[in-house]
């Protein structure tokens, strides 16, 4: 035990116990014995303090460094980009503070105009990717090689790194999924998956039996990655009847999505034994034969009686049709539609998208059939009935499906749905103000094309000169404030100056001056 | 100091919320009017722009000296804001607590960017009666300093005032050492459960015996007791310490006289500032090469590290303020200042006041620094040597080279690849490694014996200094 653990034991313990002497080498056993000497006048406790005080200061003063004897890593590479220049980089600092949500558009300026961050912003750069995928783009682009220097050294931080395509190593693949812990076996699943996924499969079941049930579900994450028919053997016969629920709904997904499957194809024939077109009479509607000769055909609809095994096996749910407030014969029926891709629905029905739509529409089945049209169109990115549903759906339009239209097409529903009902403001039973041109305008995420920009504006001037109805919501107008084209903005600013403000209308307005200066300070020469 | 730059103005803010606001209102458009006054001009007659002539502050002689402004509010009346540029002082008609408040800041930082578009008139009445009676009141505080220094000193009210103070102080110590005495007997063991009252019932008896300094470092044992694996040694270093205070403090006279000076710092007997600045300090270009603020309750101490260019002598200025008064803002980090400094007395002279100093004022090119790690610590041993109680001694290495390990650790190294431990508690080595990239650099801290705080950097031709009140660099 070396001095200073002594004494530190005999300090824990406490005098009362033992009472001990201590004694060194060289000048410090000098120092001790003086001490020593004093002992009985000192007492045992403060001979022991005494001690530990002695120890305490020598030990500092006589502290050296351990030397690094490993590797020091190699600096961070000399940038490409030059930095943005001083007024721009204060801005990002304050945006930092006060408006986070504009950091990526100064991240798009900085791009834009071939300039990288400057280094003490970057840490928390790099914070903000690792909870916003989308922007880890545009973050690795402007914290330069500075920024992939530090994801070497932090695990989140090392979507920066672009990875250069290794040598693909089987081996070494196969022995990290055998003996590593969780991570690092998705980690080679995955990898295996994008090189080899023949290889990855295999990995798969080679463990499959044995894995615990949370390892199965996680796993199975990684096969839509180099997704083939040649996985559909172990997804129908292993995962499908897995024990544990989040697997087989994996399972299910997964086997949806290869049309050739054998749960695809299953899916179809069910969904097609009830689905048949007819004549519009036969739906027992007198007034058909005043419709229009395209609308005088109609569905026939033969809903399932019950939820069976196989329907069970297959992902439908049998419960759950209170919460989607439909009737339990049109939940299942929902489900059904939502597990075909609806190319093939059309196919079987022998419809163009319009018919299908006003089909649907004029059934008596509607709200099913729409809910799982709805889920379908999602699935399987069916752009052009998700552009007809938008345009015919205007009491409670489905905003998800705006989400993968691109953005003129986006632009170009809400050009037509403002121009036809402007900003109006529907006054909701819990009182809450809504209004559906709005809720889908606020989905509009990119920068606003100039043209459109100019209709938003024109729609707030009118909406400025109604004083009853509306009501300017600060969120909207922010939101407005954020995306406007700042170009269109430059232009028009003067002319906006005199109108009376509003506090809501002031945030729009100060926004956009704000992101004009933030536009000019990326190409001030300092 | 007439003119201020806009880092020292934020850095006259309460907080960040204020320094935000303050930005915000440091706009043109926010004020309905601002004017600024070159010289103490009062008028009766309420000034307008047309009768006084609009020269700008370029054309006057005299430095500026107060700046006023209407900034219109949520109120229905605009809020008067004016702020004395010798100080800077502010009063402002805004409800705020905040001191200063978002107006003042605004404006004062507004004054700065457009110095020009102020127009130099008479002060209107609610200014310029505010300034005199901030005028009086400063005479007032002299006059009573000056009278306080004639005034006949009673020798005998002193010396027993003295006296008794003495006799409190070493009642309080000897509490203290039979307090620390029990302790020892029963043992450590157990101690870090005790609640954090056992500890502060032994401090506010040292209080109430009037040694202060004592008082903190009980109250430090807390934390250590408190502060996880390997506690035992550390508050064992911490109360052996007091113990050998406490101690020496009980054959005081026995000492070297600077040597007691250092003893009763501790202890808590505050050193006369005014008889002090009556002596000759040290002339010389000192380099300001970091600072740290420490809030302890309301109290907040900033330590302001500075170091003599040709007298190669380290100094530390310390400056206190209280709840919502705002710090002294005369060294900033980064500059090179010309100036007197006086040293309180002690064995190892660190801490000073400022007597003297010029206006000008530089950025810092370059960092007086210890080649490697080694030679600062036979500084170190040698200044322990002197004063057994130093707590914390500035450290500056150059080339040293900051990197993560594979554990995920900060490493600082310098040109002998000697590993400097550092206190990465504040967040602060991500920032390091951020702005060094792995390139050799110079680094200023303080070392307390056991690690490095790091609180300024010197690379690429540039000083920064570091933010310790970011708690973790998260955007």
């Amino acid at each position: 035990m070396s001095l200073k653990e002594q004494v530190s034991t005999s300090a824990l313990l406490g005098t009362s116990q033992k009472s001990e002497q201590f004694t060194a080498d060289a000048a410090l056993g000098e120092a001790l014995s003086l001490l020593e000497k004093e002992k009985t006048r000192l007492g045992p406790e403060k001979y022991l303090l005494s001690v530990a005080a002695l120890l305490a200061v020598y030990e500092k003063a006589g502290r050296r460094f351990e030397k690094w004897k490993a590797e020091i890593p190699a600096p961070a590479e000399e940038e490409e980009l030059p930095c943005v220049p001083l007024r721009a980089a204060l801005l990002l600092k304050s945006l930092v503070l006060a408006r986070r949500d504009l950091i990526p558009e100064w991240m798009e300026l900085a791009i834009e105009n071939g300039q990288r961050a400057p280094e003490d912003c970057i840490v928390g750069l790099l914070q903000l990717g690792v909870e916003n995928k989308a922007l880890r783009k545009s973050i690795s682009a402007c914290t330069g090689r500075r920024g992939a220097w530090l994801g070497r050294f932090n695990a989140e931080w090392n979507y920066v790194e672009t990875r250069t395509s290794q040598d693909f190593d089987a081996d070494s693949v196969k022995k990290d999924f055998e003996i590593g812990g969780r991570d690092e076996r998705y980690a080679a699943l995955l990898n295996a998956r994008e090189k080899n996924p023949g290889l990855g499969l295999e990995l798969l079941q080679s463990t499959w039996k044995t894995d615990s049930a949370e390892d199965r579900a996680y796993f199975l994450r990684a096969l839509p990655q180099g997704l083939s028919m040649n996985d559909e053997k172990f997804l129908e016969t292993q995962a499908l009847d897995d024990k544990r629920k989040e697997v087989r709904t994996k399972a299910q997904e997964l086997l949806l999505s290869l049309p050739a499957s054998r749960l695809a194809e299953r899916a179809r024939q069910r969904l097609f034994a009830c689905l048949q077109l007819g004549d519009a009479a036969e739906s027992g509607n007198v007034l058909t034969k005043f419709l229009p000769r395209r609308m005088q055909k109609s569905l026939q609809i033969a809903a399932p009686e019950s939820c069976d095994k196989d329907m069970q096996r297959d992902g439908i749910n049998p419960k759950g049709h209170e919460a989607a407030r439909l009737g339990e014969r049109a939940w299942w029926l929902s489900q059904m539609i939502s597990q075909v891709d609806p190319r093939h629905l059309r196919e079987h029905l022998k419809c163009s998208p319009e018919q299908l739509v006003e089909l649907i529409n004029s059934s008596q089945w509607s709200a099913a059939l729409k809910r799982g049209l709805f889920i379908a169109v999602e699935r399987w990115v069916d752009i052009e009935l998700a552009t007809l549903i938008l345009q015919n759906e205007l009491e409670q339009p489905p905003e998800e499906l705006m989400s993968f239209l691109s953005n003129v097409q986006q632009e170009k529903i809400l050009t037509t749905l403002l121009e036809s009902r402007g900003f109006l403001l529907v006054r909701q039973t819990d009182g809450y103000y809504d209004s559906q041109p709005v809720s889908l305008l606020l989905r509009l995420d990119h920068s606003w094309s100039e043209g459109f920009s100019r209709v938003i504006l024109r729609t707030v001037r009118t909406h400025l000169t109604q004083k009853n109805h509306f009501i300017f919501m600060d969120h909207i107008m922010l939101h407005i404030g954020n995306h406007l084209s700042t170009q269109v903005w430059g232009n028009v600013q003067e002319t906006w100056a005199n109108v009376h403000y509003d506090t809501s209308l002031e945030k729009m307005i100060s926004t956009l001056n704000f992101r004009c200066e933030m536009r000019e300070a990326f190409s001030a020469h300092t | 100091m007439s003119i201020f730059s806009e880092e020292q103005i934020i850095a006259l803010a309460p907080d960040e919320g204020s320094a935000k606001s303050g930005r915000e209102l440091a706009n043109a458009r926010k004020w309905v009017n601002y004017f600024v006054s070159n010289a103490n001009r009062q008028s009766a007659v309420a000034a307008t722009p047309e009768q006084s002539s609009k020269s700008s502050v370029g054309a006057a002689h005299e430095p500026p000296f107060a700046v006023w402004g209407e900034c219109q509010g949520s109120g229905s009346k605009p809020y008067q804001t004016c702020i004395d540029l010798n100080g800077p002082a502010f009063k402002c008609t805004c409800p705020s607590r905040k001191f200063p408040c978002k107006h003042g800041l605004g404006l004062l930082l507004l004054f700065t960017k457009e110095l020009s578009s102020f127009a130099d008139v008479a002060m209107p009445d609610w200014v310029s009666a505010w300034m005199q009676s901030r005028q009086e009141r400063q005479e007032k505080a002299v006059k009573k300093k000056e009278n306080a220094g004639d005034a006949v000193v009673d020798e005998e009210a002193r010396a027993k005032r003295q006296s008794n103070r003495i006799a409190k102080v070493e009642a309080g110590i000897s509490e203290f050492q039979l307090f620390l005495q029990d302790r020892i007997r029963q043992g450590l063991s157990g101690i870090e459960s005790q609640s954090y009252q056992y500890w502060e019932r032994m401090a506010a008896r040292l209080t109430d015996a009037q040694a202060p300094g004592l008082a903190r470092g009980v109250r430090q044992c807390a934390g250590q007791a408190n502060s996880g694996e390997g506690w035992q040694s550390r508050l064992l270093d911490q109360i052996s310490q007091l113990h050998l205070a406490a101690e020496a403090f009980q054959h005081i006279d026995k000492l070297d006289l600077d040597l007691q000076q250092d003893l009763r710092n501790l202890i808590g007997f505050n050193f006369s500032q005014e008889q002090l600045l009556k002596e000759d300090g040290i002339k010389d270009t000192w380099q300001v090469l970091g600072q740290r603020i420490d809030v302890d309750d309301r109290l907040k101490t900033q330590r302001t590290w500075l170091r003599g260019e040709s007298s190669k002598q380290w100094a530390l200025v310390l400056s206190f303020a209280f709840g919502v008064q705002p710090l002294d803002i005369s060294l900033l980090p980064g500059e090179r200042v010309e100036a007197e400094l006086v040293f309180f007395p002690g064995k190892f002279a660190l801490r000073a006041l400022v007597k003297n100093r010029t206006e000008n004022k530089e950025t810092l090119s370059g960092l007086a620094s210890y080649n490697n790690a080694n030679e600062f610590l036979e500084d170190y041993s040698r200044a322990l040597s002197l004063n057994p109680w130093l707590d914390i001694h500035p450290l500056a290495v150059d080339q040293v080279i900051a990197f993560s390990n594979k554990d995920g650790e900060f490493c600082l190294v310098d040109r002998d690849r000697n590993l400097i431990p550092t206190n990465s508690k504040y967040g602060i080595d991500w920032q390091i490694l951020s702005i060094t990239g792995g390139h050799p650099f110079t680094i200023f801290g303080e070392w307390n014996g056991d690690c490095l705080l790091p609180l300024s950097i010197f690379c690429a031709n540039k000083f920064q200094r570091l933010d310790l009140r970011l708690s973790s660099n998260v955007a």
